[in-house]
């Protein structure tokens, strides 16, 4: 093989060229996002239900839906949310289903789910989005006061802006926040009486009397005309001019205008407001498709603002807000620093220890060439480059150029040894001598990394792409080690004077001195290293776990509870409020919130609000220096609004709710059927929380205590006068739940047509009840004939986890680990709540990911340690060696728990992915060693000499691996720019690591060999046969 | 028995701890700035005493007062000479209105006037007769005679006199119709020399000075409200008293409402018959400390108002008497001239006892 690549060496060098132009066009055209999405194949399903109260969401609406869900194929989750008005279903399927299929399947069973529900409420899949989907947020707001928010939403949003930004490709809806234009009849309940009419048919002719037909076509003498019904209304003095009903006593028309005014005004009952720097605005949200890239979504999108502005009234102002793309650009940029710095730093120690430039330079030739190629592989798998692939790369920057720095070094070592001979062959040779233990060197890196597939759920979305990037470079560089290497040594190597650098001469004679040492105190030496990896191992109780270190997203979101009753107005004030105090820091550009929901998409009420806050770059900052430090003091300075205040981070937030449903670090779900049972349990449970040190933000949510108005029928008066409930809720749904009685046209738009009831009725019970609603039998019948009214406390939000009510505690932690804090609040709660029969508590969040993910390597990797074991034991045929090389995986245990202890950092998925990446490493240096002591042994030499002679020897190419990969991790390790946070474990772990195990390697392992060497070599003779041969 | 003594003591404890607790919470002071008054909307304002009666808002009709409204008739059959008024015109009691020429009248002129001259003639003889008895030239028997005779005359003359003066005022031949009272002429039913008699109309007249409004009410609300009462009517700007001087003692049987009848004085004539209005009664009188239901947050079922004490607020628990139309009339707890939050009172409850114990139900 080796021969015709060599042979055909100009046209390799042709694909070269191939490749690196392929390879730069895929970079190019690569998808760039921040990180893998980690969203679960989820199926939204939502369902408006305006004027239900959430216990009716939930048995109308809520129950049925679950129960036809829950049958689904594939389906592992069914969660749902009912609050007042709204009913939210999300399915959740087994990972890897196809989101086209799992739609599908939900909108099939719709209809099921629609005939189980009461007529009028509609079911809808909500957009195909993920949780990540909010990829950008713009505001439309006026600056000459000739706008109000409700023209900017119904005129400009609805009409002009939506239209163009629903066109870029990705975008999959517009979520949209602000008063909504309409014109609101508002009868005079007082007149009805004196006109003898009633609210049933003010509604029947306001429905009756605005309708458009088309008619056909009317064949006559001009032409066939078009027919056209013109019943609709145009203008507030058409409905005015609607007759209600003939008065026969007194024998005129009650027009409209006799028992109602029309106002133009917003659409009444609106669940959300968006306010910008301390007022309100018209503000929306751009939800991008599921699958789409957000940076290219979002770059289109920011392109179309662009123009949209040129064709907006004057003093209009569209602007952009905040894009994932900016965390994307930040955190990819970061990477590339890294990847960059790594080369660089990689190709200086290479050359520095190679010390040939010719050689060197081909050694790192080949890294460009690595990335160039798993960027091809990358493009056409369909992966992305972000945080987590971009990171697989830098992390193993020093490995790849491994392979080729064996096949260069060898080359490089036979042609500069035998000069006369033809430099095909000797290439060849070398080659040929090497080929084996690179490959595998690198099957065993593989091995080492496979246990991180079997990953799942969030952690496997984030790490397996990491894991698997390293391993496409990994085999990429090792082809390009036997392919293009080899042609370019034969174009461009020639022999060297010496083999050995300078600094490898200083080297050498300082090892060989250390390696006298460490055999005269092989004994104490050996225990030493026994008492310091058992000193690790406790060490390693003392470090606290979590998933993965904080992404700093350079902006901040405060989240706010307010009591459940307070007016939208009120909520706009604590927004405000909030928005104010975070101004007064230097550092904050811009702060806006949403408050409640739009009318898609959360399920939160007007008593939450999300305050957002836009950071200057970490560089700028003074007031603090850390993002903790910044929540601390604006926590402060928020303690006397009247709230319970959460921090978060925008994408950190989506991502905790897409674990735990919840917008918090840690989630503690309280299972029972009663809700008051529920509430008094996760009292307790908070109570408990707030004592556990490290507990900050602990917030209960509410369920209960929303004051409703409660329509109860009078069944008898209905009966007597044979009017049904639904008549009754009919004339509830106009008047009070603000459902539209028509449309009015204006040009090409159309507003809704709302009936409201004046203020002094709305708020007022007695008032309401003396309403007219209904004639029958010629008796005219009022609100409270018909129906009890009532204001009396009820739920505010029912949660639901496959079929089983929850109530719920949410806490965020601070100066401690996750890990730690959860096994503690466990303990206790465990100890302290006693739970009634058929009640339990689970716990949610990215830790419990950690917990999962580490459950599942602690099987995995042992399995591949064994795994490493096996082939070790397949090269060498011996137990007894593959054991002493085994040994350097205890030896970069050590280097890696104490890095991660000084450096303060979590054990967290990253480290463990550190850790079992200095597995692979710490193993190859082994493997070279006694690779080569056992070839001198074979060659006749006696043991002492030949472990000796191995040492010196290979240092060479221990030194460069080692220090390359050492080398190549140090940008990360040092930067500190936004997306470097997620990686620093690992680097940590990687650089301490192979810190140790390379010392290990050097200084103890001859030592160790030689002396295991003598003790089993009978014992040897038992287990293997070919050894006596040898 | 020692482990059930323990229990008990231990829950006694745990029970009167959380008793205190919640005594201790109703009566912190909630520290405000005016910053922050100002940015969470909370406005203070004085306690107030106000007329605790409800609001009984009903819709009503404005009608005329039957004891203004007055008919001109003709009192003889005749011709209309003259009209001085139209419709429309204001007229104040005793205007003139109309002239009547009456055949009826002219005969009865003539015949006052014979009537006269015979009294006369019947008078001088009486008055010799009466002289010459005195001078005893003639018997008494002819002096009574003449005096018969005279009286008789005069007592024709007389009843003639009244008769005609019982027509009306007469102005030469004719008769002059005055207005019967002050106010506005509706109707005109005659045009200048018509004919009119009896049973014929001649204008109507409507005094708006008092007018009638009737509401109804429905029949709770008719309940409560007290005759003699007054009410409010209101249209637009238009905003009037009225008294309630009748309540019906019948329901309608279509709208099943009670008629109510106010009584409204309306100098300025702003009130016009057929008008739709509403009348606002308040069900009773007196006054006693009102606030707004704003002002009021329920606590652990308990009903608390905020009081302000210059730099922050005391929150009191109060008792209600009773609710009317958006306020509560208070029975104690608050004295008048204490300051109270009436507004945001949601975020002081919330300083109070946190956002989470708003589920609680207790």
């Amino acid at each position: 093989m080796f021969r015709i690549v060599l042979r055909f060496r100009l046209l390799v060098l042709i694909a070269l060229v191939g490749v690196i132009v392929y390879g730069v066009y895929s970079f190019r055209k690569l998808p760039i996002d921040a990180f893998p999405d980690p969203t679960p194949v989820q199926v939204n399903i939502y369902t408006e239900a305006p004027g239900l109260s959430a216990e009716e969401v939930e048995t109308l609406i809520t129950i049925p839906i679950e129960s036809v869900m829950n049958g689904l194929k594939d389906v592992e989750l069914v969660r749902s949310v009912s609050l007042p008005g709204l009913s939210y279903v999300s399915v959740f399927f087994k990972d890897g289903t196809d989101i086209y299929f799992a739609r599908r399947l939900v909108m099939e069973k719709l209809p099921d789910a629609r005939e189980r529900i009461p007529e009028g409420f509609n079911p809808v899949m909500g957009p195909n989005s993920t949780g990540l989907g909010n990829a950008l947020l713009y505001v439309l707001h006026d600056t000459s006061g000739r706008f109000t928010n409700e023209e900017l939403k119904s005129i400009i949003q609805q009409w002009i802006v939506r239209p163009i930004i629903m066109s870029v490709g990705g975008v999959e809806e517009i979520v949209q926040f602000g008063p909504e234009l309409a014109y609101l009849i508002i009868p005079e309940p007082d007149k009805f009486i004196a006109y003898g009419i009633t609210l049933e048919d003010l509604i029947k002719a306001l429905k009756e009397n605005n309708v458009l037909v088309g008619g056909g076509f009317f064949q006559s003498a001009e032409g066939d005309l078009v027919v056209r019904g013109l019943g609709r209304v145009y203008s507030p003095e058409d409905i005015l001019r609607i007759p209600v009903r003939v008065d026969e006593e007194r024998g005129i028309s009650v027009h409209v205008r006799d028992v109602a005014r029309v106002v133009r005004g917003e659409v009444p009952n609106r669940r959300g407001a968006f306010t910008m720097d301390g007022r309100e605005v018209q503000g929306n949200v751009v939800v991008k498709r599921i699958y789409e890239n957000t940076k290219e979504v979002v770059d289109k999108v920011k392109e179309k603002l662009k123009e949209i502005q040129d064709i907006l009234p004057e003093g209009v102002k569209i602007e952009h807000l905040y894009d994932q793309a900016y965390l994307t650009e930040k955190a990819v940029a970061t990477i590339q620093k890294a990847l960059l710095s790594g080369m660089v730093l990689v190709a200086l120690v290479t050359t520095f220890l190679m010390g040939n430039l010719r050689a060197s330079l081909i050694v790192i030739s080949s890294l460009p060439i690595t990335l160039l190629t798993a960027f091809i592989v990358m493009k056409n798998t369909g992966m992305s480059g972000n945080l987590m692939t971009l990171g697989g790369l830098a992390i193993g920057i020093g490995m790849f150029v491994d392979s080729s720095v064996v096949i260069v070094e060898n080359i490089y070592r036979h042609l500069s040894e035998k000069r006369e001979g033809l430099k095909f062959s000797i290439i060849l040779d070398s080659v040929r001598e090497v080929w084996k233990p690179v490959f595998f060197a690198v099957l065993i890196i593989v091995i080492v990394f496979s246990p991180i597939f079997v990953f799942e759920s969030i952690e496997g979305k984030y790490f397996k792409p990491l894991a698997l990037t390293l391993i496409i470079a990994l085999i990429s560089s090792m082809i390009i080690a036997f392919t293009f290497i080899p042609v370019l040594t034969y174009y461009f190597l020639k022999p060297g004077k010496t083999t050995y650098s300078w600094v490898m001469r200083v080297i050498h004679r300082f090892y060989s001195r250390v390696l006298d040492l460490s055999f005269k105190v092989r004994t104490p030496l050996f225990a030493g290293v026994v008492v310091v990896f058992a000193g690790s191992l406790f060490l390693l109780t003392r470090i606290g776990t979590e998933f993965a270190p904080e992404l700093e997203e350079g902006s901040v979101i405060v989240k706010a509870f307010l009591d459940p009753n307070v007016s939208i107005e009120e909520a706009k004030r604590v927004a405000m409020a909030i928005e104010k105090e975070a101004l007064k820091f230097p550092e904050v550009i811009r702060t806006f919130s949403t408050v409640g929901r739009a009318e898609k998409g959360e399920v939160v009420d007007v008593n939450y609000i999300e305050t957002w806050i836009i950071l200057k770059p970490q560089e700028e900052w003074e007031t603090f220096r850390t993002r903790e430090e910044f929540n601390r003091m604006l926590r402060e300075r928020l303690a006397w609004l009247p709230a319970s205040i959460g921090f978060t981070q925008p994408i950190k937030m989506r991502i905790d709710e897409l674990l735990s449903g919840v917008r918090a670090d840690i989630a503690i779900k309280i299972f029972g059927q009663d809700p008051e049972v529920l509430n008094e349990l996760a009292d307790r449970v908070k109570e408990i929380t707030e004592q556990v040190p490290g507990a900050v933000d602990v917030q209960k949510e509410i369920q209960a205590g929303r004051l409703q108005l409660r329509v109860y029928p009078k069944w008898e008066t209905l009966e007597r006068y044979g009017i049904t409930a639904e008549e009754v809720l009919n004339v509830i749904k106009y008047a009070l739940g603000g459902a539209e009685v028509g449309v009015l046209q204006r040009d090409t738009f159309l507003f809704p047509l709302i009936l409201s009831l004046p203020e002094e009725f709305r708020g007022n019970v007695e008032r309401l009840k003396e309403i007219p609603i209904f004639e029958r039998d010629g008796k005219i019948l009022t609100f409270g004939d018909v129906a009890d009214i009532k204001v009396e406390p009820g739920l505010f939000v029912i949660r639901r986890e496959n079929n089983i009510r929850y109530s719920l505690v949410m806490c965020n932690v601070e100066g401690r680990d996750i890990g730690s804090f959860v096994k503690e609040l466990q303990e206790r709660i465990r100890k302290e709540v006693k739970l009634p029969k058929g009640y339990f508590i689970t716990y949610g969040g990215q830790f419990e990911n950690q917990q999962r993910a580490m459950k599942r390597l602690s099987v995995a990797v042992p399995v591949s340690i064994f795994l490493i074991f096996v082939l070790l034991y397949l090269n060498f045929n011996s137990v007894r060696d593959a054991l002493v090389v085994m040994l350097n995986v205890p030896f970069a245990v050590i280097g890696g728990i104490v890095a991660l202890y000084v450096s303060g950092f979590n054990l967290s998925v990253p480290s463990a992915i550190g850790f079992i990446a200095i597995f692979g490493i710490a193993t190859l240096n082994g493997v070279v060693l006694v690779s080569y002591i056992r070839s001198l042994l074979e060659d006749g030499f006696d043991i002492m000499s030949a472990v000796r002679r191995a040492a010196l020897l290979r240092i060479r190419p221990i030194l460069i691996t080692a220090i390359t990969t050492f080398i190549g991790l140090i940008p990360l390790l040092v930067i500190r720019d936004i997306g470097s946070e997620v990686q620093k474990p690992l680097a940590t772990v990687v650089v301490g690591g192979i810190f140790t195990s390379t010392l290990l390697t050097l200084v103890i392992l001859p030592a160790v060999y030689e002396w295991v060497y003598r003790r089993f070599a009978r014992e040897e003779v038992v287990v293997s046969g070919k050894e006596v041969k040898a | 028995m020692m482990v059930l003594l323990f229990l008990v003591f231990l829950l006694s404890a745990y029970g009167g701890e959380k008793h205190d607790h919640r005594h201790e919470e109703l009566l912190k002071e909630i520290h405000m700035t005016q910053e922050a008054l100002r940015e969470l909307g909370i406005k203070i304002a004085p306690v107030k005493k106000g007329p605790v009666g409800r609001i009984v808002r009903i819709p009503a009709e404005v009608h005329e007062n039957p004891l203004l409204s007055f008919s001109v008739y003709s009192p003889v059959e005749g011709i209309v000479r003259r009209i001085y008024v139209k419709e429309g015109d204001f007229v104040r009691k005793g205007d003139p209105i109309a002239e009547i020429y009456s055949p009826e009248l002219a005969d009865l002129i003539g015949e006052l006037r014979m009537a006269r001259v015979r009294m006369e003639t019947a008078r001088k003889i009486y008055e010799r007769d009466k002289q010459l008895y005195e001078e005893k030239v003639i018997q008494y028997t002819r002096f009574y005679n003449s005096m018969i005779e005279y009286e008789r005359a005069k007592g024709e003359y007389e009843a003639l006199l009244s008769k005609l003066r019982s027509f009306g005022e007469i102005k030469g031949y004719h008769l002059l119709l005055r207005s019967p009272g002050t106010g506005y002429v509706v109707e005109q039913n005659v045009v200048l020399g018509e004919s009119v008699g009896l049973n014929r109309e001649l204008f109507k007249i409507h005094s708006h000075d008092v007018l009638w409004v009737y509401g109804w009410a429905d029949e709770r609300s008719a309940r409560e409200i007290k005759e003699g009462v007054s009410a409010k009517i209101v249209h637009g700007e238009l905003n009037q008293s009225c008294r309630v001087d009748f309540i019906g003692h019948e329901v309608d049987r279509k709208t099943r409402r009670v008629k109510i009848r106010c009584v409204a004085k309306n100098p300025k004539h702003r009130l016009k018959p057929g008008m739709f209005v509403r009348l606002e009664i308040r069900t009773e009188d007196g006054f006693a400390i009102v606030i707004p239901k704003g002002a009021v947050q329920e606590i652990e079922g308990k009903k608390v108002a905020f009081v302000w004490k210059g730099d922050h607020f005391e929150p009191r628990e109060i008792h209600i008497e009773k609710e009317i139309d958006g306020y509560y009339v208070v029975e104690d707890g608050l004295k008048e001239g204490e300051k109270i939050a009436v507004s945001g009172t949601v975020f002081l409850k919330t300083k109070l006892v946190g956002v989470e114990e708003t589920g609680h139900t207790h």
